[in-house]
C-alpha cells in the first residue's frame, strides 16, 4: 500500500474504531473478542483498501466483515460461546447502570445468528433483504430470527421495562 | 422499534475504546497482505522453483501420503511446492472414521460454504506442528463425507496434506477430531 493510502487508512481507523468496536461488542458480547474481531476485520479492510473508494464504503465493508467473522467464530468452540435458549429469569431493573449489562447478558444468551439479525436490523438499520443476502438465508428466516430475538428480549423483561416502565413513570 | 435500538445502544455504549490501536491494526493488515501474496505466489512460482531446484521429497507423485509426521517441515524443501490433489484407492481409517480413498480429493470447501470448521482445523493443525494456515487463503480444503462423518483434508503448497476426522454433531455442526494418519 502506498504511504498516502496507508495514512488514509490510519485516519479511517482512528475515526471509526470506536463505532466498530461497539458494533463488534454487540455481535460478540465480549470486550476482548470484540477487539480481536475489529482488528481482524480492519486487517481485511486494509487488504481491500484500494477497492474501497470512500470511507462510507470502507465502513460498510468492515461491518459486513465483522458480521461474517462473528458467525464464523461461532464454529470455533474454544471461544467459549455457549448459545442457549435459556434467558435469565430476573427482570431487569430499569436503571441505566444495569440496563446495559442486562442487555449484554440477554444478547449473549441468544444464538449468534439471532443476535446478528437483531444488530443488523435494529442497530445497523439494514433491510431484511440486505440481511438475508449477507447471511445467505431467506428474508423469512431473517424475520423469524428477529422475532425470536425480540421475544427473548421481551421474555427477559427488557422491552417491557423500557416501554411500560417509561409510560408508568410518565403517568405517575 | 426505536426502543430496541436504544437497548442495543445502551449495551454498545459500555464498549468505549481507550487508545485506538492504529499501529497494531496496520501491522495486522500488512501481515495479512503478505500472507495473501505468499499464498498466491506459492501456487504459481513454486512450480517453476521445483523445476529449477531439484530437491528430494518435494514432490508427492500424486499418491496419498500415508504419514502425517512424514510431511512435517515441507518434505525437506524450502520452496512452496504445489500440492497435487490427494488421491487413493480402497478404504482408510482416520481416527474413528472410515472413509473411501477413491472419493478423494472430495468436494472443495470454500468460504461460501463456510459450515466447515476450517478455522478450528487450522488451529488444531498448528498444535501438531503445521504452520497456521489461514483457511481458504493459504490452504486448499476438501471434504469427503457420507453426510454424517468423514474427513477434512487440508493441502498446503510446500507442506503437503493433513487429514482430520469429522462428525456431524446433534446440533448439525461439524465436530473435529485430532489430525490423523490415514491407514
Amino acid at each position: 500500500m502506498r504511504a498516502a493510502d496507508e495514512e488514509a487508512f490510519a485516519r479511517f481507523v482512528r475515526a471509526r474504531y470506536g463505532s466498530l468496536l461497539r458494533y463488534a461488542y454487540l455481535l460478540t458480547t465480549d470486550r476482548d473478542l470484540a477487539e480481536d474481531l475489529v482488528q481482524d476485520g480492519l486487517a481485511r479492510t486494509y487488504g481491500a483498501w484500494g477497492r474501497l473508494e470512500a470511507a462510507a464504503a470502507a465502513d460498510a465493508y468492515t461491518r459486513t466483515t465483522l458480521v461474517r467473522l462473528a458467525l464464523r467464530a461461532r464454529r470455533r468452540r474454544w471461544r467459549g460461546e455457549t448459545p442457549t435458549s435459556a434467558i435469565p429469569e430476573n427482570p431487569v431493573e430499569a436503571s441505566d447502570l444495569d440496563l446495559a449489562e442486562s442487555v449484554r447478558v440477554a444478547l449473549a444468551a441468544l444464538p449468534v445468528d439471532q443476535r446478528a439479525v437483531l444488530v443488523l436490523r435494529y442497530y445497523d438499520d439494514r433491510t431484511e433483504r440486505e440481511i438475508a443476502d449477507l447471511l445467505d438465508c431467506s428474508p423469512g428466516t431473517v424475520k423469524s430470527r428477529a422475532a425470536r430475538g425480540l421475544a427473548a428480549l421481551r421474555e427477559a423483561g427488557l422491552l417491557d421495562g423500557v416501554l411500560e416502565g417509561d409510560s408508568r413513570d410518565r403517568g405517575a | 422499534m426505536t426502543e430496541v435500538r436504544e437497548l442495543l445502544e445502551s449495551a454498545a455504549s459500555t464498549a468505549e475504546p481507550g487508545e485506538v490501536p492504529v499501529a497494531a491494526v496496520l501491522a495486522a493488515g500488512r501481515r495479512r497482505v503478505r500472507q495473501r501474496r505468499l499464498a498466491a505466489a506459492g501456487a504459481g512460482v513454486a512450480a517453476a522453483a521445483v523445476l529449477l531446484v531439484t530437491l528430494p521429497g518435494t514432490t508427492h507423485g500424486g499418491a496419498l501420503p500415508n504419514s502425517v509426521d512424514g510431511m512435517t517441515g515441507g518434505g525437506g524443501g524450502s520452496a512452496a511446492a504445489p500440492v497435487p490433489d490427494p488421491t487413493g484407492t480402497g478404504s482408510a481409517q482416520c481416527g474413528d472414521v472410515r472413509f473411501d480413498r477413491s472419493k478423494l480429493p472430495g468436494r472443495t470447501v470454500t468460504v461460501d460454504n463456510g459450515d466447515w470448521p476450517t478455522d478450528r482445523a487450522a488451529d488444531l493443525l498448528a498444535l501438531h506442528g503445521w504452520p497456521r494456515a489461514a483457511p481458504y487463503e493459504m490452504a486448499r480444503w476438501t471434504q469427503v463425507t457420507d453426510g454424517r462423518a468423514g474427513v477434512l483434508v487440508a493441502s498446503l503448497p510446500g507442506t503437503g496434506y493433513r487429514y482430520l476426522p469429522i462428525h456431524r454433531g446433534l446440533d448439525g455442526t461439524w465436530v473435529l477430531g485430532a489430525p490423523c494418519t490415514p491407514r
